[in-house]
């Protein structure tokens, strides 16, 4: 399922993140969203708090005429995908296993149907889970899992990085540098395997040595190298 | 390459086991980039894309590729030092070739443009990636067929590109020792920096005119330039004032 309404939510969330931007207004857009486009009752953003098993209510949006109780979002089903960082599925509070029974009684009694939570994940590490409660089942409408684990990634995103532009740029100087030095140093190593007439590995690693004798680094070597090959 | 990719909306695989080894490591080492370039395809209906990060217009690192024709693209683009990947780099805004086969991409990309239609490839579109007010990368998307991103599309792929930069500076290793360059990606190949260290000592030339002399060998054979530095490399293939040897 991707809807033009689907896809103008990711765009506008990602154009968020383009701006100098207020990463409250962005989770804010986040959980908005998914709960209009996954015909939602209520979507709240949780986070783990650095203790193993807590979790912090970050953001949340809900239905006009319904009271959340927050204790759903940060336990059960949430808190298994927030440590886990795996997708959590309970289509249907009233018919659940064991494992999710109390948890599915007190959401019935709340007037929820059921929930996907969406796990926060960068890299190996996971933030938290983006949890999405209907009032009927999951699967009485057409809901995209592709789109709520999205919009899970996007705050992901949002909430590891810092929106000053000087983050930003010493990133993409670090970035250019690591390129740049590893191509000059690649390059004198093919012109120490060339001018001493030995192997790639060999030029390497003595590329590494006369580096370490004179006190350079190999970015600060192959620079000399590069300028004047002779002067090894 | 595939014969004749025309004709198919599926995405290429790669050509090759190898290759295909590079494309998962790419995704492992780069999984939410990877992830926002599998859904970028979705959103802006095209086949396939690339992701480079650029230096410079002819320092630059294939980081990550949904197949072997975007990967072939970009090797084209380093290899010729022309094409859309370039100019969006060069110009800071996003590039479109819409028609590989027309006139006018013939005229502004010589070395690219046929090449791309030879691939069998259609259009090609390239938005740079920003940080900081800077652009240090492209994201390379194309379709096999000579057919133009719509409005919406162009919004998407702009976004898209957006939360790439984003994800791909979060996720890239570039702290500890930047002197050391120890910057790893699945599709780096030393080789071709190592050979133009090699032929730069050959002929007594600068790396710059090294490198062009690399391109010209590649371009002249028709084969990627990747192979032919393994060739410098392993000493099959030794580069003398006359011309390129053996």
């Amino acid at each position: 399922m991707n809807t033009p309404a689907i896809q103008l939510s990711i765009a506008e969330v990602t154009h968020l993140l383009t701006t100098d931007f207020d990463s409250q207004r962005v989770l804010e857009t986040i959980v908005e969203r998914s709960r209009e486009n996954l015909s939602g009752v209520w979507c709240v953003l949780v986070v783990r708090n650095g203790e193993h098993g807590y979790l912090d209510v970050l953001v949340e949006s809900a239905n006009a005429d319904f009271a959340p109780d927050r204790t759903l979002a940060i336990s059960g089903p949430a808190a298994l995908s927030a440590e886990s960082g795996a997708v959590v599925m309970v289509d249907s509070f009233g018919d659940v296993g064991e494992r999710w029974r109390k948890f599915g009684r007190s959401g019935l009694e709340r007037g929820l149907g059921g929930c996907r939570c969406f796990p926060m994940r960068l890299g190996r590490k996971s933030l938290g889970s983006l949890v999405v409660f209907t009032h009927d089942s999951w699967d009485s409408a057409q809901r995209s899992n592709a789109y709520g684990q999205s919009m899970a990634d996007l705050a992901a995103l949002t909430l590891s990085t810092d929106s000053r532009q000087d983050r930003h740029s010493q990133a993409v100087a670090a970035v250019k540098k690591l390129i740049a030095v590893r191509g000059d140093v690649e390059r004198a190593v093919g012109m120490i395997a060339e001018l001493d007439g030995i192997s790639i590995e060999l030029a390497t690693l003595r590329l590494a040595e006369n580096a370490r004798q004179r006190g350079l680094s190999a970015a600060a070597y192959s620079s000399l190298l590069l300028a004047n090959p002779h002067n090894r | 390459m595939n014969a004749d990719p025309r004709g198919s909306q599926d995405t290429p695989e790669f050509r090759d086991e190898s290759e295909r080894e590079r494309g998962r490591r790419a995704a492992v080492e780069l999984p939410m980039t990877a992830k926002l370039c599998l859904q970028c395809l979705k959103l802006t209906e095209v086949q396939g894309a690339a992701i480079t990060v650029l230096s410079s217009a002819s320092s630059r690192e294939l980081m990550y590729a949904t197949d072997s024709v975007a990967q072939h693209l970009d090797e084209l683009q380093f290899t010729g030092g022309d094409g859309p990947c370039v100019d969006a780099f060069t110009t800071e805004r996003p590039t479109f070739c819409n028609d590989t086969s027309s006139d006018s991409a013939n005229d502004a990309w010589p070395g690219f443009a046929s090449e791309a239609d030879k691939a069998g490839v259609g259009s090609v579109f390239a938005f740079p990636l920003r940080g900081g007010g800077d652009v240090f990368g492209v994201l390379e998307l194309y379709r096999l067929d000579p057919l133009g991103l719509d409005d919406e599309q162009i919004e998407l792929g702009t976004a898209s590109a957006a939360a790439i930069s984003m994800a791909i500076l979060a996720e890239l290793p570039v702290t500890g020792d930047l002197d050391a360059g120890l910057l790893v990606n699945a599709f780096h190949r030393p080789e071709v920096n190592q050979a133009v260290g090699m032929i730069a000592i050959q002929l007594r030339v600068s790396v710059d005119e090294s490198l062009s002399r690399l391109r010209a060998a590649a371009y002249s054979s028709g084969r990627p330039i990747w192979e032919i530095a393994a060739d410098v490399v392993n000493r099959r293939v030794r580069f003398t004032l006359g011309g390129e040897g053996g």
